[in-house]
Parts: structure tokens; C-alpha cells; sequence
């Protein structure tokens, strides 16, 4: 006896629901009649009979799902007498689509029934831009389907050594930071006076005397040891286009502030042209950094191993200022963050140090 | 960067291996005392002496066989066959004894010869002088098949075939000899076999050319470009083995295929880079694979029939923008 089966609506489709039965059991059915709502994937479908009989049994109930190809209802065979009818129609009638390969792939994987496309190509066939333009306007466009035009470079020579040089500092260090701001007026006409030492230098002069001063923050960290350390040597981070570097001025607390400046302009400049040493970044104990001259009022830079703490320079801003008799007026104010490692250091003496850099910066006639 | 011509580079590349190794030796007609009919060995009589380069009766299954016999005793012969027309006398030596010896043997002897030959397609010298069927060697697997598109990759090339232990069958395009030049680095250097080379960058199209049409498409991408079409030619350089990674990346990347060569459509080596991509990327093909070709017909030797027979760059331009639309 012949039987209905589960049809294909589309060419991806395995399985189908039984939405509703049109025909109940034992009803006459006509060859090309509907007898049953079938669902897919995305589409309700009307499934007609191909042969007239008898619906002699309904095989699976409204709700089921049933695989393509499986019998869901048999259809009587005594009514097989010829019959002027149409033409046999297939049950599920396709539709011969052109689409070029990779059209077909994205449709499937975003999809989109092919018939729902409108081709541009020749002769109308669907083309990959016409499935992304599909996509793109049911909102379906996956993020890799942009295509992102990116440049590799390995993770190797300077940057690798960067990242080997600063990640104690930060994955074994227990950094603590601590903010403050001086006036920088008195700083500013000293400048102005003594030829224009540039701010680094004052900077590191200051924390090279605050070292003299609070010998327990001038130290490394050299395995199990911590090493106090007579001589004040500052690295000075120095921005180059190969990246960071942060070579060491030794005997900062006896330099000049014009020497200094000129050390650091000689660092700048030679880090331009690639010419810093691994030898030259060796050998110090305390480093100072930078970002004022780009903006920047307070940042956390990460400790430079083996020191125990790293001084970062912000920018020196007009800011309003409560005078001594509580009265508001407008003063330049530099910035200061200390990042020190709790480790070897408590934040006391570590305040006490930053004091005394401020009050050194505010009375910039003992740096000399 | 200093120029040279298709033939000093390749001149350059015979000299350099002949100077490198001692077991180098040149020989074909014509190539010693007049220096090659297309001065392709010119001065190496000279420099290297009558042991080392010599001329040899018209006999191209004599000259195959003795580059076989040469290569099989310890030599690495360079043997030169004037026109690839004249190689079918020597397919015999080539294919079923030089191509064959290395895997009959089990590897034990093994065949370190060049064939070089040229076509001169482009040149009005008729159909039994014009033939290109580097093709049909896609068929002789044992052998390398190597065809130089520009002077800079003629010599790399050439060079690494004379080093290589198997036997390569070096095909030469006669037209570029005195009219191609380029830029060709004065330090050693060289281009590895079984390598294609992306000549030029694009996106919309990839362009897959090989030998002379190489400079047809770079040609029809430039023009391209300015109707704002990017193309992406990739010079195949040796057909056998064919470099699949490199033509299947691009093709990736941008969805349609064009391949240009000299051969005839049917059977040519288009053929084979277009099926091999339907094998390899189907689901990344926005279009078919469309073949820029000489029509399967003889080579004519009226000079409008012939321009009008060979693969040029708006040939190869139209091609792309039926693909475009």
C-alpha cells in the first residue's frame, strides 16, 4: 500500500513536525490533495497526496518529529482506477536556484534559504556578496565575515625582552600606589632662571637626594637577598620607536641638573637612532618615568626589577589652589605617583620618601 | 637595482653554476662556438673550454640521451633544445628514461639534468616553430617542469634547477630573450623550484599566470586597477610540482580565478590549475574558474593571426571583467 512519507522541503532539512492532519482516518483522498501540515527548519509546508485512495492509517500523531523519508500515514490502494487529473505534482516542488559555490556554503551556515535571495550574478546567480547583503540584513553578519586587514609581526626581539624584563615587577611585586602633587611654581622660575634644565632632571635629582636621605628605599631585590646599595643610580625610562628603554644615570645625587639634562637628552636622542645598550639599562635601583609631556596627570607604571619602586612624572598644570588664609587662587601643580613593592617596603616610609621628593621639588634652589 | 634581459640573467645563471661546480657541462646545437642562436650561452665556450661546452649534431634524442647518460654517470648536464617544437624527437630519452630512472631504481641512481628550451610564440615563425605544450609533461611525473616569467626568476630558477637531483625540463619564452628586461641582484642568490610567487597583491580577482602571460597580467592588473578592479597575480613559475597552497590561499581570499597561459585551452595547463581548484576550494568559489587560452588550433603564421591567436593583456582584462561584472 502506498505511503506517505516525510518529505524534503529543503536540502538541508532531516527532520520535519507533524503540524496538523487535514484528512482523518478512513477519509477519501484525491490524488494531489492536501492531507497534512508539515513544519522544517523555517517553513510550514502543505504536503498533497500523490496517489487517491483511502487514508487507511495515520502513522504518526500532530506533534510528532519525524525523520525525511520515514512513513507518516498509508494511503488505500482501492481507489487506483485512472482518473482525469492534472498532471502528478510533486509533493514539496523545488525551485532550481543558481548560486555559486561559496554562495550555497555561507547560506547554509547562516541559514538563509536560498530562494529568499535575489541573485545579481550572471544569468541571476547568487553570489557571495548577495548572501553577506542577505545576512547583513536579517543582522546574521558574524564578526569574522569582516575582514579585517591586520599585520603579524612576531612576538620576539624588543617587545619579547620588555615583557621579560617587566613582568617580576608586576606578576611577583605587591605594588602599591601612592599619589600626591607639588606646587611647581618655585620650580618654574627656577627653570626659567637656570637655563632650562628640562623637569626629568629635577625629578631625578630629587629622588636621587631622597635616596641619600631614606637609604631603606635604595635597594634591589637579588633572589633571596635584598641588597642595600650606597650609590644612587636611576634608570630613566626613555621612549624609542624600537620601544621602552630605561638606561641608568650612575651617581645621580652628584650630577648637576644641567649634566643630568643632558644625559637624558643624550639618551632620548640615542634612543632614536637604536643605540641604547643592554649594558647601559643594568645597574640601578630606582627608576623615573615620564607621561607629563603627554598629558597625563597620574599613572601606575609597573616596577623596573630589581628596583623596589618606580617614580612616575604627570604634567604640571595651572590648578585652583587654597591659599594659607583660605582663600582660592590658581598655581601650577606638577604630579607625582610613587609605585612601590610592599614586599620590601611599607607604605610609611615610602610616604615619608614621596614627602620628601615634593618638599624637595617645591624648593628646587637645593637641587642645585 | 641594474637591469638585465631575459637571456644575460639566464646567461649569468649557466656561468655562475659552471664557475660553483665542475661537473656543470653545456651542450646543443648551436651553443658553443656561435654562442647559442639566442645568445643564451654566449662567452661560455670561451671561459669554460670545449670539454665543458660543446656543440652537437641535430639530433635531439642524441642530445636528451647523452644528457641522460651524462647525468646518470655523475654530471650535471645543462642540454639545450633550440625550439620546444624539436623536443618531441627527444620525448622518448625525456620522459620514459630520464623521468622514470630515479623511482625504477628505487632511488638509487638519480638525474641532476636540465633541459632548457624556448618558444617562440610571438615571433611569426609558423606552426611547427611556435608550439607551447609544457602541459603534456604534467603527465611524465619524475620530471620538474619550470617556466621563468621574469630575468630575476630565470636565473634563480635556472640555477636551482642545475642543483637539483632530478631531471627539469626548463622552458624558455623566446619572445621575452631581448625584449624583457628587469631588475636582477648582482648577489647570489636563488628562487626555489615548486614555488609560485605572488607577483602582485589584490582582492576582487586572483589572476594565475605562468612564462610569458605573466607579464600580461601584471599589465592587465595595472589597467584594472584603474577601472578599480584589485587583481592578485600569481606567477605559477614551475607547473610540475604545482605550488597548490599559494594558488588555493589566493583563491580563498578572493573568490574567482582567472588562469592566462600559452598553451591551447584543451588540456592546457590552465586546465589543470582549474580543476585542481574546484577539488581544493569549491565552497570559496563566487564564479567559475575562467581560462584565458590560445584556441585549440595551430599556431598561424600570418603575424595579425597570430596576435590575434595569443593570450594579451586585455584578454586577460576582458576576462576579469565579465567575472566583476
Amino acid at each position: 500500500m502506498p505511503e506517505v512519507v516525510m518529505p524534503r522541503l529543503d536540502p538541508l532539512m532531516e527532520e520535519g513536525k507533524i503540524v496538523e492532519w487535514r484528512k482523518r482516518e478512513g477519509e477519501r483522498v484525491e490524488k494531489g490533495e492536501v492531507i497534512v501540515i508539515v513544519e522544517g527548519e523555517k517553513t510550514t509546508f502543505e504536503v498533497e497526496s500523490q496517489h487517491s485512495g483511502t487514508l487507511t492509517k495515520i502513522l504518526r500523531r500532530e506533534g510528532e518529529t519525524v525523520k525525511v523519508g520515514e512513513p507518516i500515514a498509508i494511503v488505500g490502494e482501492e481507489a487506483e482506477k485512472p482518473e482525469a487529473k492534472p498532471e502528478p505534482r510533486e509533493e514539496v516542488r523545488r525551485v532550481e536556484v543558481k548560486a555559486s559555490p561559496i554562495a550555497r556554503r555561507l547560506a547554509r551556515e547562516y541559514g538563509i534559504r536560498l530562494e529568499e535571495i535575489k541573485g545579481t550574478g550572471p544569468g541571476g546567480r547568487i553570489t557571495k556578496d548577495d548572501v553577506l547583503r542577505a545576512a547583513r540584513e536579517r543582522g546574521l553578519l558574524k564578526v569574522e565575515e569582516r575582514v579585517e586587514k591586520v599585520r603579524k609581526v612576531p612576538f620576539a626581539g624588543i617587545r619579547k625582552a620588555i615583557a621579560t624584563r617587566l613582568s617580576p615587577g608586576f606578576h611577583q611585586a605587591l605594588p602599591v600606589a601612592l599619589m600626591t602633587e607639588f606646587d611647581a611654581e618655585n620650580l618654574i622660575r627656577h627653570r626659567e632662571r637656570s637655563g632650562k634644565p628640562s623637569i626629568t632632571s629635577y625629578v631625578v635629582k630629587a629622588v636621587a637626594l631622597a635616596l641619600k636621605k631614606h637609604p631603606e628605599m635604595n635597594l634591589t631585590l637579588e633572589g633571596d637577598e635584598i641588597v642595600y646599595h650606597g650609590e644612587v643610580n636611576v634608570a630613566v625610562g626613555v621612549d624609542t620607536p624600537k620601544g621602552l628603554m630605561a638606561p641608568v644615570i650612575r651617581g645621580a645625587d652628584e650630577k648637576s641638573l644641567k649634566e643630568l639634562t643632558e644625559i637624558i637628552d643624550g639618551f632620548q636622542e640615542r634612543g632614536r637612532r637604536g643605540e641604547i645598550t643592554v649594558a647601559e639599562q643594568e645597574g640601578h635601583s630606582f627608576t623615573v618615568t615620564n607621561l607629563g609631556h603627554l598629558g597625563v596627570t597620574h599613572f601606575t607604571p609597573i616596577i623596573n626589577p630589581p628596583d623596589p619602586a618606580i617614580l612616575a612624572i604627570g604634567a604640571i598644570e595651572p590648578k585652583p589652589s587654597v591659599t594659607s588664609d583660605g582663600g582660592l587662587t590658581v598655581r601650577r601643580r606638577g604630579h607625582l605617583t610613587l609605585v612601590f613593592d610592599h614586599r620590601l617596603i611599607d607604605g610609611a616610609p615610602a610616604a615619608r620618601f614621596l614627602q620628601t621628593v615634593k618638599t624637595l621639588l617645591e624648593n628646587p634652589e637645593e637641587l642645585g | 637595482m641594474r637591469e638585465l634581459s631575459f637571456a644575460e640573467a639566464l646567461n649569468e645563471a649557466l656561468r655562475e653554476e659552471m664557475r660553483r661546480d665542475d661537473s656543470v657541462i653545456v651542450f646543443g646545437e648551436d651553443v658553443a662556438k656561435p654562442g647559442g642562436v639566442y645568445k643564451v650561452t654566449k662567452g661560455l665556450l670561451e671561459e669554460f673550454g670545449p670539454e665543458r661546452v660543446r656543440d652537437t649534431p641535430i639530433s635531439e634524442a642524441a642530445i636528451v640521451g647523452a644528457a641522460v647518460g651524462a647525468a646518470l654517470m655523475g654530471l650535471r648536464p645543462v642540454a639545450e633544445i633550440m625550439y620546444m617544437d624539436f623536443l618531441t624527437i627527444g620525448l622518448d630519452q625525456l620522459v620514459t628514461h630520464a623521468a622514470k630512472a630515479r623511482f625504477m631504481s628505487g632511488g638509487q641512481v638519480k638525474l641532476p639534468m636540465v633541459v632548457r628550451c624556448q618558444y617562440s610564440l610571438g615571433r611569426v615563425h609558423g606552426s611547427q616553430h611556435s608550439q607551447f605544450f609544457p602541459s603534456w609533461f604534467l603527465q611524465a611525473p619524475g620530471l620538474k617542469v619550470v617556466l621563468p616569467g621574469t630575468p630575476r626568476d630565470a636565473k634563480g630558477l635556472l640555477k636551482s634547477a642545475i642543483r637539483d637531483d632530478n631531471p627539469v625540463l626548463f622552458v624558455e619564452s623566446g619572445v621575452l630573450y631581448h625584449r624583457m628586461k628587469g631588475p636582477v641582484p648582482e648577489e647570489e642568490y636563488l628562487v626555489p623550484l615548486g614555488k609560485a610567487d605572488v607577483k602582485r597583491r589584490g582582492d576582487d580577482v586572483t589572476v594565475v599566470a605562468v612564462s610569458r602571460t605573466v607579464r600580461e597580467a601584471l599589465a592587465a592588473a595595472e589597467k584594472l586597477e584603474e577601472e578599480g578592479v584589485s587583481v592578485e597575480v600569481v606567477d605559477l613559475m614551475t607547473i610540475q610540482p604545482m605550488d597548490k597552497e599559494t594558488i588555493v590561499e589566493s583563491v580563498k581570499k578572493t573568490n574567482r580565478l582567472v588562469i592566462a597561459d600559452d598553451s591551447v585551452k584543451t588540456g592546457g595547463i590552465s586546465a589543470e590549475v582549474a580543476a585542481m581548484v574546484v577539488e581544493e576550494a569549491f565552497d570559496y568559489l563566487d564564479a567559475p574558474p575562467v581560462r584565458v587560452n590560445s584556441p585549440t588550433l595551430p599556431v598561424p603564421f600570418s603575424p595579425p593571426l597570430e596576435r590575434e591567436y595569443m593570450v594579451d593583456s586585455e584578454k586577460i582584462a576582458d576576462a576579469v571583467r565579465r567575472l566583476v561584472k
